[in-house]
């Protein structure tokens, strides 16, 4: 009698960290970012990539302008006319009720507005800025796509496992897309030759 | 009872096999359609790590979609050796491979479009068909153009005369026009294209009448703004029958009834007047309804 019981009690647990995994708490030690806002942080960037700011489009070609980070339309883009960089990216993240309510990622040399002031949280490392974002990726997220492209900006391997982990294996299949594009987008080795064996099914 | 529980058993497995089967068939066709979509962002990466991918695709054993995706990121591939290879591609693989191909490169719109010519006389019909299609995608009215004077069938002419009415290529048509004379593949273009006014000007045109016919019941196809007065009007000052058929056709096909209403009520041939009402019920007019009542009035 007594063995049914604890398989039960313990199956309880496991709901309970199930449940708790699912509501994880967005925080880190490095990136403790309770108040509400916005906030910024920077992150080392993929070596020679994509100028990621706001265009305004023209029939001449891209024309660099001021990135409303309120306006709510995932406001960048990168334009082959734009000189290629290296160095950082720079994330922002609005918070509301202690959850990421928008989620940018641009290059620091871009000019940005806000409504309110922006926290500078300054460098952080590549895995402190995407163990912060990571999380978001889930279905219940209204920022998991920006999340998603965040992550891919970042420099080094542990954006692409995080890709890679998420195209083999995320239970949503929008998501696992999107990590396919934005692993084409990073436009590193690592990816490509992911992308290689993927279309191939070696 | 141990027969009855025997079949819940049974019943429960063959659910637990069908869910996993399902499972299993859901995978493999997520795992084409991720392919498919790494296959399709490629677009967006730079040329030259897109294209060996984009190759190694068309080489290999992949499935017939994934290979008509891929020829058409070869298409947009601005790289020197991407047209080279779907150009390849068209000259010499084999089957719908080569007649997508074909299709890429109307639609790259690059240098290999000047190698569609030859292809066009090397291959077959279906190579043909795939050419005209192509020559469409690009614009090139001059290519079909150039098949169609130098066709070597009526089926090869009609095909491009037909495409370059839906070009809407009127230069290209009147050339042919003077030089080939006016065909029904000529009409269908004109049709295809709208050109109420080449219509009208052959519809008026008495010295061919079999394309003359054709001409003015194209006229109701097209249903230009004065098709049904002119239509009213060949009837009425026609002399020969078979005009005058072509012309109530045509009024058919417009579904201009007013007009075969006041043709019937101006007639004064009992025969004339049994086929315009005739013409009218065709049409399902409620001119027909009209007609009825006057009558019966007239008959009171």
């Amino acid at each position: 009698m007594s063995g049914p019981i604890r398989v039960r009690g313990l199956g309880v647990i496991v709901l309970m960290v199930i449940a708790c995994l699912g509501n994880e708490t967005i925080a880190s030690s490095v990136l403790d970012i309770t108040e509400d806002g916005w906030h910024t942080w920077r992150a080392p960037a993929i070596e020679n990539s994509q100028t990621l700011c706001c265009f305004s489009w023209t029939g001449s070609g891209a024309r660099q302008r001021i990135c409303d980070l309120d306006s709510g339309h995932g406001n960048y883009s990168s334009s082959s006319s734009i000189a290629r960089y290296s160095g950082e990216i720079q994330v922002y993240v609005f918070i509301e009720a202690g959850q990421a309510s928008k989620i940018s990622v641009l290059s620091p040399q871009c000019e940005v507005v806000a409504s309110t002031e922006i926290s500078d949280l300054g460098s952080v490392s590549v895995d402190d800025s995407i163990d912060w974002l990571r999380p978001y990726i889930n279905a219940k997220s209204d920022v998991a796509s920006d999340a998603l492209a965040a992550i891919s900006r970042h420099s080094g391997n542990y954006a692409f496992q995080v890709l890679t982990e998420v195209v083999e294996s995320n239970a949503n299949y929008d998501f696992r897309e999107e990590a396919i594009f934005w692993m084409v987008m990073s436009e590193t080795e690592n990816a490509f030759a992911y992308i290689d064996r993927l279309i191939m099914g070696e | 009872m141990r027969n009855y529980t025997r079949l819940i058993l049974i019943f429960f497995a063959l659910i637990a096999a069908n869910s996993a089967v399902g499972q299993d068939g859901d995978d493999i066709r997520d795992d084409e359609a991720l392919k498919m979509v790494a296959l399709e962002a490629l677009m967006a990466a730079p040329s030259e790590r897109a294209l060996p991918i984009v190759i190694r695709v068309l080489e290999g054993n992949g499935s017939d979609e994934m290979k008509e995706s891929a020829l058409f990121i070869l298409s947009q591939i601005d790289h020197p050796d991407a047209g080279a290879q779907l150009l390849n591609i068209a000259q010499s693989a084999g089957g719908e491979l080569r007649l997508d191909a074909i299709r890429m490169i109307g639609i790259s719109g690059g240098d290999a479009v000047d190698n569609l010519a030859a292809i066009y006389n090397s291959g077959d019909a279906d190579v043909r068909e795939a050419v005209v299609e192509a020559y469409m995608i690009a614009g090139n009215s001059q290519g079909l153009y150039n098949i169609a004077v130098n066709a070597e069938n009526n089926d090869d002419f009609e095909a491009a005369v037909e495409m370059l009415g839906a070009m809407g290529a009127s230069d290209e048509l009147s050339k042919i026009r003077e030089s080939a004379g006016v065909s029904d593949a000529l009409i269908n273009a004109y049709i295809i294209s709208d050109d109420a006014d080449a219509l009208r000007e052959l519809a008026l045109n008495g010295s061919d009448l079999k394309q003359q016919a054709n001409a003015i019941e194209a006229l109701g196809i097209v249903g230009a703004d004065d098709a049904e007065a002119l239509l009213t009007q060949i009837y009425r000052e026609s002399d020969s029958e078979f005009i005058k058929e072509a012309a109530l056709d045509g009024l058919l096909i417009g579904d201009f009834d007013d007009s075969v209403l006041q043709l019937y009520r101006s007639s004064t041939s009992t025969a004339e007047k049994r086929e315009l009402l005739q013409r009218l019920v065709m049409m399902d007019s409620d001119q027909v309804m009209a007609i009825i009542d006057e009558t019966l009035a007239g008959d009171q």
